[in-house]
Order: structure tokens, then C-alpha cells, then sequence
């Protein structure tokens, strides 16, 4: 008899259909599931981070014990115990030793972290020796999902293609065709602006660079830069510089009177309400423009408001996307053990590459992970900081500094099918230069 | 036979249906509204079924954006609307958490019910003595006796809770968790918890069936609708409809024979053939926007959807299974039942 052939979307129905069933009476999930959290934190009696990436690694702590409480509460109903057990790393060696701690004494099955210079390809590094999973909740770098890639990691933070794929979308359909592009003199820097390139070359007919510029790390002065932006004629201005360089530029861009649209790579630390206020100090009428993020407290549909809340009532805080990050892995790691019914590393790596592997993160679609490089299909939002804001402890003023004023793609299009509509963004398959080992 | 005789009896079987029909226009046949909660626009518009035309809106608060109404129940005997409303603010229990009872003869609120905080969804007993409310933020399922007025407790769930029915024998009260994909089952009468199990993924909606042996769960994120024993409380079949479905509310014709599930992210209904748990037919064409809401006649001759981002409410007909009518109702039509005026 010959075999019907499927199309795509019966494939995915019907692995979802198969992945539901087997919730019945089939075999158990793990009895005790045990996840640890690596990052940077406050150390110490003082209620003052010393630096950004504890102030994201503090966010992070925060969604990670959400994510234990109402997750292990959960899993408390089903007759299962969860833990999250937390380790603070303030550097990539710390992060290691934190690890491999828990890996022995604690015997943790996965592991969270990757925020902070270096922590996610040591913590990559460490999951792959000792067989656990790893989720890098921090890391854009596109080296961890190309020829540092991992198959024992997975990535819940945005790649850099993402960002940069979803901010020129943004743009070029808002009529900014010519760009001008500030980077590191760096080969980060620079493969940052080739992808930027590709991205409105491949994808966005009519858009072009007006010019570039390349900087050197904690430059001092970029008057120079600045005129051949006011010389290039552009419409929008995209800085590649990390936080601090993004900071000391847009106070010197102000000063002198710009007044072209600035946005940046979104680096985890400048997603950060922390990060935002200190934007308005530096630039206040230049800082007031449109910027991407992995998460948006402002967000109030899919369950977005209900878990902002809950964020928000738990900690006094807006839960910025490190916190976010931190309580969606907690979340997918301990479904992906209930449902895949395993702990066994090679298990639960299958189980996360299947097509048909859904999870709902708050964002009103399903997600999955691409099997070729690891990294989570989602969408991302455009924020847009608010003039009027102003720097405050304040819950309602912290969560008036941005508003949200789209998701990317858009996921209300009907007809195609979720894995379609988010591979809209980032690398697919074909550019991808992780090989598995 | 005689012609005398034919005559008799043709004057009898005109007398007996001159009989029939004084009758009925003695029992009046019942007349059907659909009532639709605006999330967004704090009412309830109300449509008439027989010329499905809007005859009226009540609003549940002056406060549109502020207060918002989601889903909703009717009473047994179909003379009563309880609406679950809340506030934008889900972690701080205001005056507006509240289930609000309708008139449906006369559209008034005749009532309103305290029965814990943020009630998402509420649904009533089969014979009209209790209102089960699932709590969203605080992850507990509420019971409430409409003699006493009392709370009668409440019952730890999912993260999320959000759909909720109570099982034809009254026995059994589902309750599904949306963010950790499960559904809580609770005595009714005992008051007790009986147990938790795992569904599809982001479950939202539960129906049972009219004999009471099956339940059946939507699952947005999943794509699917679990198939459940209510025996042993048991997924014993997923009847998949694709990842892009994103399906909310469920329900069945009054014979249990079909099932229909609200495609959000489509804009489809799904009908789906319960004793094969096929798709009969994914109804598309003049459909409304993300379609949440769905619900059927009691006479099953016509399906209402409440579509949240068109504004409307889409008529379907049982029969053809297409689209005959769109009628505009409030901002974010949530979910729609129907109300019966005897």
C-alpha cells in the first residue's frame, strides 16, 4: 500500500497529537527534578549591584524563584518535587567552579545562566563535559550558536541575527532606507555589521547603508563619527557598541545638536529599566526612540499581564527580560522532563530538537528550538522609551520608561504555521555553521 | 368507507392539529439570545437569535478599559447569565472580581457575586445551586452556594486557572491550568480535591459531554483537544488540529454529536464528529477575527462565535456549516452564550 504523503502542518498535528497522548497513562515523569541557576548577583549585605550584569544577574535570581515557586507548586499538585538551587558568579571562571558544583554535590540536571563576559560559553563548555543541559538565558554572541554551538545547549536569549533581523524589519517598513552603522574595531564588531548588512540587503529590497564607522572600545570621543553621520544624509543611525559605549555616544550625539534616530543592539543589560534611566540621563531627548527587547513588562496579552503582575507583586519590580528568561527555562526544563519523561541528557536533547515540541511562554504562540543551531524561535518586541519618563524606584514610573509598541513578526497572520512565521527572524538552517559533535 | 366516515375523520385530524397549534401558541416556543462579553468594552451585547439582530448592550461598568467581563455560564433552565468580571489589575482583589448575574427576560443584572479574586471563567451546577469560579492569579478554583451566598471553598489548581465546568451529574468539577498545562478535578459535592493530571499544552476551555462521559480540553499553544475519560480522569485520545489553531473555547451541539472549537489563530471554527473524534470541516470563509468565544442553540441549529479582533460575532449555520451573518458587538468580544426566554 502506498503511504500518503503529509504535508508539513499534518507532520507538526500530528506530533503534537503523539506528544499529548503520551501524557496518558504511559511511563512517568521524574519524581525529582532539579535545575541550577548561575549568574552574576549582589553579594553581601548592601542593597546597591556593582555592576550591570548583577543588576540583569538580580533579575534573573528573581524569575528563577518565581519559576520555583509556582512551577514547583505545580509540580508539588502532580505528585513531583522541583527545585531551583542558585549559585552567584560574578565572572566566567566563578560561573565554572558554580557548576560544577552543582553538578556533583547538588546533581542538578540543567543548568540556567550565561549573563556576564564569558559565562555562557563556560557554562556551554562545562555542560558538554559533564552530559547536562544548559540554557543561556544572556549571550546573543553568534559564535555560540555557530562554531562554538553545543548540543547540550540550548538558547532562550535572542541570537544577534534575531535582533538584528527584527530591528531592520521595524525600520525599513517604517521608511528608514539609509543607515548608518557605528561598531567595534573588532571581528564581533565587525561580523555584527556584515549581519546587519545581510539583513537589509536579503530581506528589505531598497534599504541601504549611507555609511559607517568603526570605533574603539570605551572611546572617548566620537565628535569625529558624529559629523559623518550629520555628513551621510541618513535616516536612522544603528549602534553596535555594547552598553557603556552606547551610553558615552549618545550624550556626545546629543550634545552636538543630531537629531537623525539612534537605535542599538540590544545587549541584554540595555534591555533593563536600569539600563533605560540611564539613557535619559545621558540623552534625554535622543534616548526617547525605538529599541528591541526579548521581553516587555508593558506586555498584557497572552498571560503577559498575569505573569508581569505576579513579578511585579512578588519582587516590587518590572520583570525585565533577564527574569523573564530565567522563569520561561525554568519553565521549559521542567515540562520538557514531565513530558519527555526522562532526565537522561540524550533524552531530553531529542525530545527539545523535535519539531513538534511546543512551549507556551507567555508570548501567544508556541515555540520551539531549531534543531540545527539550538536557538528558541520567538517573538521579540519594539519598545519605544518615553520622553516624559523619569529615572524612580517607583513601580509604576520604572514601568512607565518604556511602552510597548509591537511584536516581531506579527503572530495574528493566519495561515501559516507558527515555526514559519517565527523563523522570519535569525538564521535558518542553511547559514547556520554549527556542526554538532 | 363512506364518505361520512372519511369526512369525520378528516374533521378530527384538522381538529386535532387546530389543537396542536392553539397549543403551541398557548406554550409560546422559547426564544434564544445570545449574550456576548466585551472584554474591552465592559458590556454585554445582547443579539436575537431568531433575526440575529443586537436588541440591546448592558453595560457591566462605566469603566471600558478599566473593568472587563470574560466568560460566562447560563443557568439550567437558560433564565440566567453569570458573567466572571475583573480588573486589569490581577493581583489586587478590587470590588469589581465579581461574577454578575443577567436576566435574560428583562437584560437586567439582577445580582452579583463575590467568589474570590480575578474569576476568569465561571460555570453553574446542573441544577442551579452552585457557580464555580476559576481564580486566575491566585491559582484556585472557587465554589459558591447560590442559596446561602456562601463561598463554599476553594481548591489549589494549576497555574492560571482558567476553564471550568461542572460534569452533567453534577459530581465533578473540571478546572484547567493554563500556564502548567493541567486540570484540576474537584468533588462537587464532597468538596474535595480529587487530582490533578497533565492535558495538552495551555489548556483553556473544558466541556463535558451530555452524558457526562467524556470531557474535552482545548489546548491553545498545543494545538489540540485532549479527549477525556471522566471515569478515571484520563486523556484517552488527542485529536490534533494543527500549532497555528491556537483554539480556545469549545462546544457541543445538544445531541453531543459535534464538537466545535474556536480557532484563534485561524480564524476558523473546527467541527469536530465526536463518535469518530474527526474533523468534519474547518469553517474559514466570512469568518470574524481570532474567534474565542463559541456557542450552539439549544434547538443546535446555529453556532455563535464571539471574534475578538473584528468586533463581531460570526452566525454559523449548523447545517451548512458556513457562515450566514456577522454582527458587530462591543471592543473584544470575549466569549457568548445563549440565554432562553420561555
Amino acid at each position: 500500500m502506498a503511504l500518503r504523503r503529509l504535508n508539513r502542518r499534518q507532520v507538526l498535528a500530528l506530533g503534537a497529537a503523539s506528544l499529548a497522548s503520551s501524557l496518558g497513562a504511559r511511563a512517568q515523569a521524574p519524581k525529582s527534578m532539579r535545575i541550577g541557576l548561575v549568574v552574576p548577583t549582589r553579594t553581601g549585605p548592601g542593597q546597591v549591584v556593582s555592576s550591570m550584569y548583577e543588576a540583569v544577574g538580580e533579575a534573573a535570581r528573581m524569575g528563577a524563584i518565581l519559576a520555583g515557586d509556582e512551577i514547583g507548586q505545580n509540580a508539588e499538585l502532580m505528585g513531583r518535587e522541583l527545585k531551583v538551587l542558585l549559585a552567584s558568579a560574578p565572572t566566567a571562571e566563578a560561573a565554572t567552579r558554580s557548576a560544577q558544583r552543582l553538578i556533583a554535590t547538588e546533581k542538578v540536571f540543567a543548568l540556567v545562566g550565561g549573563l556576564g563576559p564569558g559565562q555562557a560559553r563556560a557554562l556551554s563548555q562545562v555542560a558538554e563535559q559533564r552530559k547536562v543541559l544548559f540554557f543561556n538565558i544572556g549571550d546573543p554572541a553568534p559564535a555560540l550558536r555557530a562554531e562554538a554551538c553545543s548540543r547540550y545547549t540550548f538558547h532562550v536569549e535572542a541570537s544577534a541575527a534575531m535582533y538584528l533581523d527584527a530591528l531592520a524589519d521595524w525600520f525599513v517598513r517604517s521608511s528608514f532606507r539609509r543607515w548608518f552603522f557605528v561598531y567595534p574595531k573588532t571581528p564581533e564588531g565587525q561580523g555584527l555589521y556584515q549581519r546587519m548588512i545581510k539583513a537589509l540587503t536579503v530581506r528589505h529590497w531598497g534599504a541601504r547603508e549611507a555609511g559607517k564607522a568603526t570605533v574603539a572600545a570605551s572611546q572617548p570621543d566620537y565628535s569625529r563619527e558624529i559629523q559623518s553621520i550629520r555628513a551621510s544624509g541618513a535616516d536612522v543611525v544603528m549602534l553596535l557598541l555594547n552598553g557603556e559605549d552606547q551610553l558615552a555616544f549618545l550624550g556626545q550625539y546629543e550634545s552636538l545638536g543630531l537629531s537623525v534616530p539612534i537605535t542599538a543592539f540590544p545587549d541584554p543589560i540595555t534591555q533593563t529599566r536600569d539600563f533605560y534611566s540611564a539613557l535619559r540621563l545621558a540623552a534625554p531627548k535622543t534616548s526617547a526612540g525605538y529599541r528591541a527587547t526579548l521581553w516587555e513588562a508593558t506586555l498584557d496579552a497572552y498571560g503577559a499581564r498575569e505573569l508581569n503582575a505576579r513579578f511585579s507583586e512578588r519582587w516590587g519590580q518590572v520583570m525585565d527580560p533577564s527574569a523573564w528568561a530565567a522563569y520561561e527555562s525554568v519553565k521549559m526544563l521542567f515540562e520538557a522532563a514531565s513530558f519527555g519523561q526522562t532526565l537522561e541528557p540524550s533524552k531530553l536533547v531529542a525530545y527539545l530538537e523535535k519539531p513538534q515540541t511546543v512551549f507556551d511562554v507567555h508570548k501567544g504562540i508556541g515555540v520551539s528550538f531549531r534543531p540545527w543551531d539550538h536557538q528558541l524561535r520567538q517573538t521579540l518586541y519594539l519598545v519605544k522609551l518615553n520622553a516624559q519618563a523619569q529615572a524612580s524606584v517607583e513601580l509604576s514610573k520604572r514601568r512607565a520608561m518604556a511602552a510597548l509598541v509591537g511584536e516581531l513578526p506579527a503572530i495574528y497572520r493566519p495561515g501559516t504555521d507558527p515555526i514559519e512565521r517565527l523563523d522570519q527572524l535569525g538564521d535558518l538552517k542553511g547559514d547556520t555553521r554549527c556542526r554538532f559533535k | 368507507m363512506g364518505g361520512l366516515k372519511r369526512g369525520l375523520i378528516l374533521a378530527g385530524a384538522i381538529g386535532i392539529l387546530a389543537f396542536s397549534s392553539v397549543s403551541r401558541v398557548q406554550q409560546k416556543s422559547p426564544t434564544y439570545r445570545a449574550f456576548v462579553s466585551n472584554e474591552y468594552g465592559a458590556s454585554i451585547t445582547v443579539i436575537d437569535v431568531a433575526t440575529d439582530s443586537v436588541i440591546g448592550t448592558i453595560p457591566v461598568a462605566g469603566r471600558p478599559g478599566e473593568v472587563r467581563p470574560r466568560g460566562m455560564a447560563v443557568s439550567p433552565d437558560g433564565k440566567t447569565i453569570y458573567v466572571a468580571v475583573s480588573d486589569f489589575l490581577p493581583k489586587i482583589e478590587t470590588p469589581e472580581d465579581k461574577i454578575v448575574a443577567i436576566d435574560v427576560a428583562s437584560n437586567k443584572v439582577i445580582a452579583e457575586y463575590r467568589i474570590g479574586t480575578n474569576p476568569e471563567r465561571v460555570a453553574v451546577s446542573p441544577d442551579g445551586s452552585q457557580l464555580w469560579a476559576s481564580n486566575e492569579n491566585a491559582a484556585k478554583g472557587t465554589g459558591f452556594d447560590l442559596k446561602t451566598k456562601q463561598i463554599l471553598d476553594s481548591f489549589p489548581t494549576g497555574v492560571e486557572p482558567e476553564g471550568v465546568a461542572v460534569s452533567p451529574d453534577g459530581r465533578f468539577v473540571y478546572i484547567t491550568g493554563e500556564t502548567s498545562h493541567t486540570v484540576t478535578v474537584v468533588d462537587a459535592k464532597g468538596l474535595k480535591l480529587v487530582k490533578h493530571f497533565l492535558v495538552g499544552n495551555r489548556p483553556r476551555h473544558v466541556v463535558f459531554s451530555p452524558d457526562g462521559s467524556r470531557a474535552y480540553i482545548s489546548a491553545e499553544i498545543g494545538g489540540t483537544v485532549s479527549v477525556v475519560d471522566t471515569a478515571q480522569h484520563r486523556v484517552i485520545q488527542t485529536i490534533p488540529l494543527g500549532l497555528d489553531s491556537r483554539i480556545v473555547e469549545l462546544a457541543l451541539s445538544p445531541d453531543g454529536k459535534r464538537l466545535f472549537a474556536a480557532g484563534g489563530g485561524t480564524n476558523a471554527i473546527y467541527v469536530i464528529d465526536t463518535a469518530t473524534n474527526k474533523l468534519i470541516k474547518a469553517v474559514k470563509e466570512r469568518m470574524g477575527r481570532r474567534p474565542w468565544g463559541v456557542a450552539v442553540t439549544p434547538d443546535g441549529k446555529k453556532i455563535y462565535t464571539a471574534d475578538g479582533l473584528s468586533d463581531s460575532v460570526s452566525v454559523i449555520d449548523a447545517a451548512s456549516l458556513s457562515v450566514v451573518k456577522k454582527i458587530a458587538a462591543g471592543r473584544g468580544p470575549h466569549s457568548v452564550v445563549i440565554g432562553v426566554v420561555r
